[in-house]
């Protein structure tokens, strides 16, 4: 019996002997491959460049052990946390990233995102990216939070955070020592606005349907705490007064750039009646509900904001949906435009509306207008827009085509008798337009011959006066008919035989 | 006082192989314009290139040769565009046709570029290897590069549990 213990004692032992043998070999084996040769600091290298997409370091250091120890030899493949890893392990991500700067995003998680709220604070000093909180689709989930002392970690490189669905204690944001943080993105938190630290180096701000709407005043009184902001987005941010307390006047010396939209115009009117912006070059509000009373509290505020003397708007952009029944936009002072974006577009319930800007320098108008709603208005509306001297670029929806056409009608009509006698380049409108635009409708193009015929009369109104279009451009959604496609060429070739000097050609019929 | 751009320069591979080429091409490799730089007088030896051999250096000069004339990465916008270059693995058509090779002689441009020090070269062969890698299975990747599982059991089971990790999202 003992004999054939110390011969299986024997045979373990060989067996063992020769397992190791043959990780020795195999090891051996995989250092005579091809891409062996290629010393460590070259699949280093090649492993940096993997690491977008698939690849994870945890699928590259399951290959071989040489590839293992270069995968943990390598802080700067572990240093990206995101959801592609279960919660439990991200630890070991921080621990391999060893002292590297951390990118961490983690969002849509459900509550067990709280484990590992802890250890990630307590990394904040040398986080460089955070993004963290629910997904979008749960917002109806309790928010998260935080009360541990770790975040009240300084964030000393911290420049990028996004937090969404958090309470944030007051007092707990990083001991007020965030100094290098330029984005800040808070969405769906809850918080005091007050208890946010300074942040010198912020630009670009996002405010997104905080738990509590923030009244205007202390928005910008935290506003005064960034002065390097040059972007603000606020959504379903404010809350505002009809009858507010007047407010002190704040300069935002490098705000360039405003995006809200919010229930209605009362709070943006507030918070613009209080802030001078010289560099303010796009403002775009998008209301979802509106009050016609409020319109001229907007109004003031536009004209307050955007001064004719100085302000160098680039871009203003108004939309509006459901529950109008009349819009009034006056913008008598905007008149350094290079680009205006209307929509009317989803104002299903406008009735009447009366819209007087004086734009003489726009270079490029964009106008998305359903003509159904605005039947009453008819020529009208494009009369508003004669003043537009400097226009060169035009685009319009298709729907809007019948209303174009009608005020080119009004105005080409009036060609004198006699075609040798000089026009007044004042009567041609839109007299620099370079390049007209008309985009997909809700309509097909079929109905829109008229426009062709009013189109062709414009155009040649132009040549007369020695004005030609560089670019027309035509979208239809559904494939244009021979008929029409006949009327087109027609058109180009009506204009080629006209001129030596052609400019005017269809340029695309999609 | 730089040299004319037709200066023709002679370099020797390690397999006697010999090449005469303008030096504008060669210089694409910063090891081989600071040894031309150190040099004051012409000479007529040519340059000894110990680690590369006669078919590598053909494909070598022909990637230098495309790119003549290209600016060569400044100390200034190597650093920039480091992490640029780590993270993408675009590479352009004509790139992506010369590196289009047998494995060997991939890994032989490589280890050429990085010792001739020839920046955008080396970025070409390591993104091509990357792009080898890309969605691939550990063992797949094994496959592909002739290589085996040499973990020991201890091992194995490690990264069993780490990748579950991964695999369970």
């Amino acid at each position: 019996m003992d004999e054939s213990y110390a011969k299986i004692r024997q045979i373990d032992e060989e067996i063992a002997t020769l397992k190791q043998r043959l990780l020795t070999l195999r090891n051996q084996r995989n250092r005579l491959a091809p891409i062996s040769q290629l010393p460590v600091e070259l699949m280093a290298h090649i492993f940096r460049c993997s690491r977008r997409g698939s690849l994870t370091p945890l699928s590259l250091g399951s290959v071989s052990r040489e590839w293992r120890q270069i995968t943990l030899d390598l802080p700067e493949l572990w240093n990206s946390v995101d959801r592609a890893l279960k919660l439990e392990h991200i630890p070991a991500y921080i621990a391999r990233s060893k002292q590297r700067p951390l990118h961490i995003s983690l969002i849509g998680f459900p509550s067990d995102l709280h484990s590992v709220l802890s250890k990630i604070g307590q990394e904040l000093p040398r986080i460089q990216r955070l993004n963290i909180g629910r997904s979008s689709n749960s917002e109806n989930q309790e928010l998260l939070s935080f009360g541990d002392p770790d975040w009240k970690n300084p964030a000393s490189i911290l420049e990028m955070l996004q937090f969404r669905g958090f309470r944030i204690p007051n007092g707990i944001m990083f001991s007020g020592h965030a100094p290098s943080l330029r984005y800040l993105t808070l969405y769906n938190c809850k918080l005091d606005w007050n208890s946010l630290p300074a942040l010198p180096r912020l630009t670009n701000l996002h405010l997104r349907q905080p738990e509590h709407p923030i009244s205007v005043d202390i928005f910008l009184k935290q506003l005064e705490l960034m002065p390097s902001l040059d972007s603000i987005t606020i959504k379903g941010a404010l809350t505002g007064s009809r009858t507010p307390a007047p407010l002190p006047q704040y300069q935002l010396q490098h705000l360039t750039v405003i995006y809200a939209e919010e229930e209605g115009c009362v709070n943006v009117a507030q918070m613009l009646q209080s802030l001078i912006l010289p560099e303010m070059k796009h403002f775009s509000l998008y209301l979802k509900q509106e009050h016609p009373q409020d319109q001229l509290v907007l109004i003031t505020a536009l004209k307050h904001c955007f001064p004719i003397s100085s302000s160098p708007l680039k871009f203003l952009a108004v939309k509006a949906r459901r529950g109008l029944t009349s819009y009034v936009i006056e913008c008598d002072d905007i008149s350094t435009l290079l680009r205006f974006h209307y929509s009317l577009s989803t104002m299903r319930d406008v009735q009447s509306m009366c819209l007087h800007f004086n734009l003489e320098q726009i270079a490029h108008l964009r106008l998305d207008v359903i003509d159904v709603l605005l039947n009453q208005q008819n020529t009208a509306f494009w009369s508003l827009f004669k003043d537009s001297l400097e226009l060169e670029k035009l685009t319009v929806r298709n729907d809007a085509l019948q209303m174009l056409a009608e005020y080119l009608d009004d105005i080409t009509i009036e060609s004198p008798d006699d075609p040798s006698s000089p026009l007044d380049p004042d009567t041609i409108p839109f007299p620099r337009l370079q390049e007209l635009l008309v985009r997909r409708g809700r309509y097909p193009l079929e109905p829109q011959i008229p426009f062709l015929n009013s189109i062709g009369g414009y155009l040649g109104y132009r040549r007369q006066n020695g004005v030609m279009l560089e670019r027309m451009v035509v979208c239809s959604k559904s494939s244009i008919p021979d008929y029409l496609q006949d009327r087109l060429k027609a058109l180009v070739q009506r204009f080629q035989r006209a001129s030596d000097d052609v400019k005017d050609k269809v340029d695309d019929i999609a | 006082m730089a040299a004319p751009a037709t200066q023709q320069i002679k370099i020797r591979c390690n397999d006697e192989k010999e090449f005469t080429v303008d030096r504008d091409v060669l210089e694409r490799s910063v090891l081989i314009k600071n040894m031309l730089e150190d040099v004051t007088e012409q000479q007529d030896a040519p340059i000894p290139l110990p680690n590369v051999s006669g078919p590598v250096m053909a494909k070598v000069l022909e990637y230098c040769t495309h790119h003549r004339g290209e600016p060569l990465p400044s100390a200034d916008t190597e650093q920039s565009q480091d992490e640029t270059r780590k993270r993408t693995t675009d590479i352009s058509e004509w790139d992506q046709k010369f590196i289009t090779v047998d494995q060997e002689m991939l890994f032989e441009i490589i280890l050429a570029a990085n010792y001739l020090d020839i920046k955008s070269l080396l970025d070409v062969g390591c993104k091509t290897v990357a792009n080898m890698i890309k969605g691939k299975t550990p063992e797949e990747i094994r496959k592909l590069f002739n290589i085996v599982n040499d973990f020991t059991p201890e091992e194995e089971a490690q990264i069993k549990k780490e990748n579950e990790w991964a695999e369970d999202r």
